[in-house]
């Protein structure tokens, strides 16, 4: 790191300048254009699940029998005549099965504009199940915008992408919490007391690595029983998520502590009389926590892609509940693909929260543990 | 001296120049900036000369000695200005600044000219290959010999670096060796085909002392042997004093003063050439070990005029303003500081 | 020491090894509540079928269905060294053994196809990579290993099939055999046919492995470029091509090896839902249709197989680590 430490300089004066490394971590890291864009790509996604019924222009359930498996809608800001609208609108649209397909054909009537308002009212709604509303982000007083299309039911993508984003999203940040306290816990056990413990759960953490994890996931999955409602499925689908997954961080912190452990202010402390606990608590977990932090952030990416393809096989979230994985589980024929493709969209989602996670996780491991490459 | 006998040694000295160095500058351009970790240096090294090069750690010393072989790190380090000219046994000489650093003629040269040692013996050879297989390498890159011969060659070598069973050692990694043993195969892999030059880039730094005086002393007597001139690059005084004929002092990428080596020891002039002997331990002296004050500025921000202005105690109002140009004393004593300047002037 | 001494050291840690994993997937068999004569019962009876007694009687006595836990793992896992893998239940009680006899070579096949694939893409670009560090060529390949990293194996193998169908036109999707050839025996033409279907599967499974590798391999090459040794190549004379391949790139090389038993399994768990999703024959979609149906003793035994293949993987791996790195040896 660059010494903020001048003598010599031209001026000969004797300036220092010493930044706390909290500080430095900091610039460090907003020189990452690349992980700067993506923590805040992150943070509006985020953002945007937490207030999902205010962001979503629909909600999850409604359908729309008069726009099933529409594709998404123009929005203009040119009209037929060629006229500039500072408002964006979409033109009202009528759906007419195609006698030869015997599919759903969608056309424009220029003759009915509905604007695009903000802050408009639609649906009803019980924002975090306490306040009531119907107001939202955007959306238009008649007709309708489905801005991703609809899917056989007639239900708005966007707003089931919205809701789905909540559970994929949450699923990720909760599991990796249980992967956090399960590997540091275990890890740093394994690692400062060393001997037959720490081969115990050597042993166990080759066991586990051993399967590929996405096996061992499909078959705790499938354990579940069949009636287990939606919402206990979601803790199951997390639990599982974060037990097997709690191994890569063992290893991880356990070569930390290792190598923290044979340091001389360990032993000192050691020497000086310090317990256990208050050794690993004191010194060395504050040692570890930037890299505790680096590797969980990379973990995410692995919770979302876990639950996602479990939930695209239909091992995973159950209805009523949605998420992006379950949404794909439409598209698996290839027939589906070739003639709705709009609803391979939350796939999209995934690669693009999944990517962002990784880059803001690379540019933090270059801030805090330049070294660990 | 006379005119005339100035003149004739100039002749004799010429014609025995193997590597002339002039006023040589290598930088670095990194995203940080530029950094002028070679800053005008100009030095010969005459044949069956030892040439020692003291300074502290990133004083510019090692990326002297990697230039001469055109070794300098790509793709940040380029060499600026400044010419090195190696003269062979036959005429002409080799202008190695002009030369293409991947293309054949400096690779002709590396190994089999010019060779060099590294400091670090356990990370200096090949963790994968035998030391068998790695100086044979190097022999039957330059020389035209079967694989027998080389291998014998490869096996002769050890011998001469005083390798204990020569015959094993030649099918050992180099992980089965002490850090001494190492340091002698590296030697022996350097020296395996005759080179005019060898470079030492401290090489027994990382070493034991007393490994250290084996090696030093290995390294004198080849040279000796093989007639070979030696450039021996370290931080260690004594080093210097054991090794080398000539010595250059380098101070923040450039030379701060040049000499003999019983000259430079018993008259020091450059105030940091003083420093460095102030600071060595004497046996029986039981006074307080003397340090530098302040540091070495950073590569970032080099002042305006001397280097080692802010510490040095015999400061002129010069040395803010100019870097000191080289002065004279006595002969072949060359001082890079204003307060010989003037004295320099008025002895002609 | 040798190399015998370390391969059968090796080989005798690798067998309690797979005990434990038998045990680990006995707990998973297990873990379902219920009794699994009613729940089997029960899972025929909602397909619209029911069973003879015979068949019941059948089942309890291989698997000692109504007898103690211990009893009950050894009569699963006493069969295994006889090649007796049970029977499917969920597959009209077919032995396990025939379910596997085509699937599990053609599994191992494309395994180690999609590896070879993504080995010999990702080395040499990772050395290129390395060796034009910051220039333009170097970020773009970065960039696109971020993003291979970032799609999950599912959604590649779903954007493989838009791009064989859509794209390329290409019939030769879903399945590794065309129609007429599924169940014929060999000949030149099935294999030309096989041939025709592989690129798509290998690209899906090859792309994931392929980024993370290059990334690993372009990190190594710039930690070995920055040793002393590579300096002493360079130092003797010799061509810098040469440096780079015969001294740099074979050291570079061997964190890749030993990780190879970290990246099996990933290649595994890739190929088994690229294979879901593409509907070929391997051992994957079993996998998931015993789980579908929740036949758990087919679930289990098809993830001890796929654990002990993954064993010997490894094995095999580490041998040939020490073959290329002499200091692991020595140990």
């Amino acid at each position: 790191m660059d010494r903020d430490i001048q003598i010599g300089s031209k001026e000969t004066s004797d300036e220092y300048t010493a930044l706390t490394p909290r500080q430095l971590m900091w610039k460090k890291f907003l020189k990452h254009r690349v992980g700067v864009v993506a923590t805040c790509i992150i943070i509006i996604l985020y953002i945007t699940i937490i207030f999902a019924e205010f962001f979503a222009p629909y909600d999850k359930t409604t359908t729309n029998m008069d726009y099933l498996s529409a594709p998404p809608c123009r929005v203009r800001l040119f009209d037929s005549e060629g006229r500039f609208h500072i408002r964006p609108f979409v033109y009202r649209r009528t759906g007419a099965r195609d006698p030869k397909t015997l599919r759903f054909v969608y056309k424009d009537n220029v003759n009915k504009k509905d604007f695009i308002k903000l802050f408009v009212h639609g649906d009803e709604y019980k924002l975090f199940g306490l306040l009531n509303s119907d107001v939202h982000f955007f959306g238009v007083e008649e007709g309708t915008v489905f801005l991703l299309g609809t899917d056989e039911r007639g239900r708005d993508l966007l707003s089931r992408m919205i809701f789905g984003g909540r559970i994929s999203l949450s699923i990720g940040v909760i599991g990796v919490a249980i992967i956090v306290f399960l590997g540091s816990l275990i890890g740093t056990i394994s690692g400062y007391y060393g001997g037959w413990i720490d081969n115990v759960i050597q042993r166990l953490i080759e066991i586990l690595r051993t399967i590929p994890q996405i096996a061992l996931w499909m078959a705790l999955a499938a354990a579940l029983p069949p009636t287990l409602p939606s919402t206990y499925v979601y803790l199951g689908i997390v639990i599982i998520l974060g037990l097997i997954g709690w191994t890569g961080l063992a290893r991880e912190v356990r070569g930390k502590v290792l190598a923290i452990r044979g340091s001389d202010f360990v032993y000192a402390a050691e020497v000086a009389g310090a317990s256990s606990s208050r050794i690993i608590f004191k010194h060395l977990i504050p040692n570890i926590s930037s890299h505790i932090i680096v590797t969980a952030t990379l973990s995410i990416p692995v919770m979302i892609i876990g639950e996602s393809s479990l939930s695209f096989l239909g091992l995973g979230i159950k209805p009523p509940m949605t998420s992006w994985g379950l949404l794909l589980n439409q598209v698996r024929e290839v027939q589906v693909l070739k003639h709705f493709p709009w609803l391979l969209l939350p796939a999209l989602f995934i690669v693009v929260s999944v990517l962002c996670f990784n880059f803001m996780g690379d540019a933090l491991r270059d801030v805090i543990d330049p070294y660990s490459k | 001296m006379t005119q005339k006998e100035g003149l004739s040694k100039a002749i004799m000295q010429s014609s025995n120049r193997l590597i002339e160095v002039d006023n040589l500058r290598v930088q670095f351009h990194i995203p940080q900036g530029i950094v002028r970790a070679v800053d005008g240096v100009s030095f010969d090294i005459n044949r069956g000369q030892s040439l020692g090069v003291v300074g502290e750690s990133g004083c510019g010393k090692s990326v002297t000695a990697l230039a001469l072989m055109l070794l300098h790190p790509q793709p940040e380090a380029k060499i600026a200005t400044g010419k090195i000219v190696y003269h062979r046994q036959e005429p002409p000489p080799v202008e190695i600044t002009s030369l293409d650093i991947y293309g054949k003629d400096i690779r002709d040269i590396r190994g089999k000219e010019i060779a060099m040692i590294f400091q670090e013996p356990m990370t200096s050879l090949s963790p994968v290959y035998t030391i068998g297989q790695q100086i044979v390498e190097a022999i039957r890159l330059h020389q035209d010999l079967d694989k027998k011969q080389a291998r014998d060659l490869a096996t002769e070598m050890l011998d001469q670096v005083k390798i204990s069973a020569p015959k094993q050692r030649v099918d050992e990694y180099p992980h089965q060796l002490s850090g001494g043993m190492r340091q002698r195969a590296m030697i022996a892999l350097a020296l395996s085909c005759k080179p005019s030059l060898l470079i030492a880039d401290e090489p027994t730094t990382a070493l034991d002392v007393t490994i250290e005086a084996q090696i030093l002393a290995l390294i004198k007597e080849l040279q000796r042997k093989f007639g070979m001139s030696l450039m021996i690059i370290t931080h260690d005084l004594g080093v210097v004093g054991e090794m080398a004929d000539e010595v250059i002092v380098m101070y923040v990428g450039k030379i701060v003063e040049k000499a003999s080596t019983k000259e430079l020891f018993d008259n020091p002039l450059h105030p940091y050439t003083r420093a460095l002997f102030r600071s060595l331990p004497k046996i029986g002296d039981r006074q307080r070990l003397q340090s530098i004050p302040g540091s070495v500025p950073s590569p970032y921000q080099l002042p305006r005029g001397c280097s080692f202005q802010g510490r040095c105690e015999e400061m002129l109002d010069e040395c803010r303003e100019k870097a000191p140009p080289p002065c004279h004393v006595d002969g072949d004593h060359l001082v890079y500081c204003w307060r010989y300047y003037k004295t320099a002037e008025s002895s002609g | 020491m040798g190399m015998l001494t370390y391969i059968l050291r090796r080989i005798l840690l690798a067998i309690p090894l797979i005990i434990l994993i038998s045990i680990l997937c006995f707990i998973i068999i297990q873990l379902p509540p219920g009794d699994y004569i009613s729940s089997y019962r029960a899972m025929v009876a909602a397909r619209g079928g029911w069973v003879k007694d015979e068949v019941l009687n059948m089942l309890r006595e291989r698997y000692g269905l109504d007898q103690p836990v211990y009893v009950q793992y050894w009569k699963w896992v006493s069969g295994f060294p006889r090649g007796d893998f049970g029977i499917a239940m969920s597959v009209s009680n077919t032995p396990v053994r025939e379910l596997l006899r085509e699937r599990l070579p053609l599994t191992l096949i494309l395994n180690f196809l999609a590896f070879l694939f993504t080995m010999s893409v990702a080395i040499p670009i990772g050395v290129f990579s390395s060796t034009h560090k910051y220039s333009l060529s170097d970020y773009i390949l970065t960039f696109i290993a971020f993003l291979g990293i970032s799609i999950p194996g599912f959604v590649l193998a779903l954007v493989v099939i838009f791009m064989s169908v859509f794209v390329f036109g290409s019939t030769y999707i879903g399945n590794l055999f065309s129609q007429e050839f599924i169940g014929a025996p060999w000949s030149w033409l099935k294999l030309l046919d096989f041939l025709k279907h592989l690129p798509a599967p290998i690209v899906a499974i090859g792309v994931a492995g392929f980024c993370n590798s290059m990334r690993i391999m372009r990190g190594n090459m710039l930690d070995v470029l920055g040793q002393q040794y590579i300096q002493t190549a360079r130092a003797k004379g010799l061509l810098e091509k040469i440096v780079i391949r015969r001294h740099a790139l074979r050291i570079a090389i061997n964190p890749i090896i030993s990780r190879v038993g970290v990246y099996l399994p990933e290649i595994l768990a890739t190929e088994m839902l690229v294979s879901i999703v593409l509907n070929l024959p391997t051992i994957g979609p079993l996998f998931y249709q015993s789980l579908l149906a929740q036949d758990m003793y087919l679930a289990g035994t098809i993830l001890l197989i796929i654990a002990f293949l993954l064993v010997i993987g490894n094995l095999l791996a580490d041998i040939f680590l020490a073959w290329s790195d002499p200091r692991i040896r020595f140990d």
